[in-house]
């Protein structure tokens, strides 16, 4: 018996590391791919963000809905607004270092859904707080930059392509929690300071979720 | 009147938004209660009310997919109203009190406490043309609040059954 807790705990233990993938370094110190992947996909700037939402609840269930998001990348303050397709608003909630929610209607009435929901537009839209601990690349070539956050969990964030890159947030066993995919249709990113046109937001374990936001309209707020 | 035909602009004004949001469609409605709403721009959906059961469709990648689990009471409700509106009864709901005001306009206001915390009041501007609405402001609080104008409204005009049945 004990040697099968034994055997138990060490499959467990290598399980969980193996979900946090090796980077190597990269071979040419002049190499400028693991530094952009530092600087991230994180749009630069105040932004009001409009979104069409496709969400996947546990169960497969779908629901459709718009997403008004107004960020300040250097003050890291978020206005989260969640709306019907027809404009009601059933979700209005400000994040300035707490949260501050302003409308919450059934069944976006719980101050878990809000605590979430915050922590993935943190997660989205802001470069991850913590230092840089490492960057490199990933065995599929891909450019990566590793951030560890005060609370112990890990953000890798990996560019994999021109305008494409995830970012996959890590629990502090290592267990993969949140991955977020990004992409950009229009070739010319330059006026958009890094603004994708979709975003695929998966939760991990359970109860896990899915978001599909298609970017609908992304106004630069001015000062 | 037996139909309405209508286009629309509605405009989400909220006091952090830099600009209103701005969506365009067309609307049906075929007495005593079929209801078709259809936002063509910028995200395409319909919301048909027939028979008394209401359904929304969403485009998905090029197509438009039921979307089963939408939240649709508080729709329900407003959809459900549009109907009675353009049947000219404004009275009819016992959970508004209606008053006309100058102006041709009409002002619901909820008389349940906590339906008037999801919607504050609605006003209903009439067109100087009978039977015709000019637009429609739902409150959701003194900062936030939903506009539809209509324009090229036509009346009396037969509409197919299947235009509420079916998204195409």
């Amino acid at each position: 018996m004990k040697h099968i807790l034994l055997f138990l705990s060490a499959l467990g233990l290598i399980l969980s590391c193996s979900s946090l993938p090796q980077v190597s370094p990269a071979g040419d110190p002049a190499d400028a791919q693991p530094d952009r992947a530092c600087r991230g996909p994180f749009p630069d700037g105040d932004w009001q963000l409009l979104h069409s939402i496709e969400a996947t609840l546990p169960g497969g269930k779908k629901g459709y809905l718009m997403g008004l998001t107004i960020i300040s990348s250097s003050n890291r303050t978020a206005r989260c607004v969640i709306m019907t397709l027809e404009g009601f608003v059933v979700f209005n909630a400000l994040y300035d270092k707490q949260i501050t929610i302003e409308r919450a209607i059934a069944p976006f009435d719980s101050e878990a859904f809000a605590s979430g929901l915050i922590a993935d537009i943190n997660l989205i839209f802001f470069k991850p707080d913590g230092s840089i601990l490492t960057s490199g690349f990933l065995k599929s070539g891909a450019a990566v930059c590793r951030y560890q956050k005060p609370d112990g969990r890990m953000v890798d964030i990996i560019n994999q392509g021109e305008h494409n890159w995830e970012i996959r947030q890590y629990l502090p066993d290592n267990r993969l929690a949140r991955t977020v995919s990004m992409s950009a249709k229009e070739p010319d990113l330059a006026d958009r300071k890094g603004i994708s046109d979709k975003i695929e937001l998966k939760a991990h374990g359970s109860p896990g979720y899915a978001l599909v936001m298609d970017l609908v309209e992304a106004i630069a707020l001015v000062k | 009147m037996t139909s309405v035909r209508a286009g629309f602009t509605q405009e989400k004004h909220m006091k952090i938004l830099a600009r209103p949001l701005v969506s365009k469609g067309i609307l049906l409605f075929q007495g005593p209660d079929s209801l078709r709403w259809e936002y063509q721009q910028p995200v395409q959906s319909v919301l048909l009310l027939h028979n008394g059961k209401t359904r929304r469709f969403v485009q998905k990648n090029g197509n438009l997919v039921e979307d089963a689990s939408a939240n649709l009471q508080s729709m329900q409700v407003v959809v459900q109203e549009i109907t009675q509106w353009l049947n000219g009864r404004f009275d009819d709901n016992p959970a508004f009190a209606a008053r006309l005001e100058p102006g041709r306009k009409i002002v619901m206001v909820p008389r349940d406490e906590s339906f008037a915390r999801l919607i504050q009041r609605i006003e209903v501007l009439l067109s100087d043309r009978p039977a015709v609405i000019k637009s429609v402001t739902i409150f959701e609080s003194e900062d936030s609040f939903t506009k539809l104008d209509f324009k090229d409204v036509i009346l009396n005009q037969k509409l197919d059954d299947a235009l509420f049945r079916k998204v195409k």
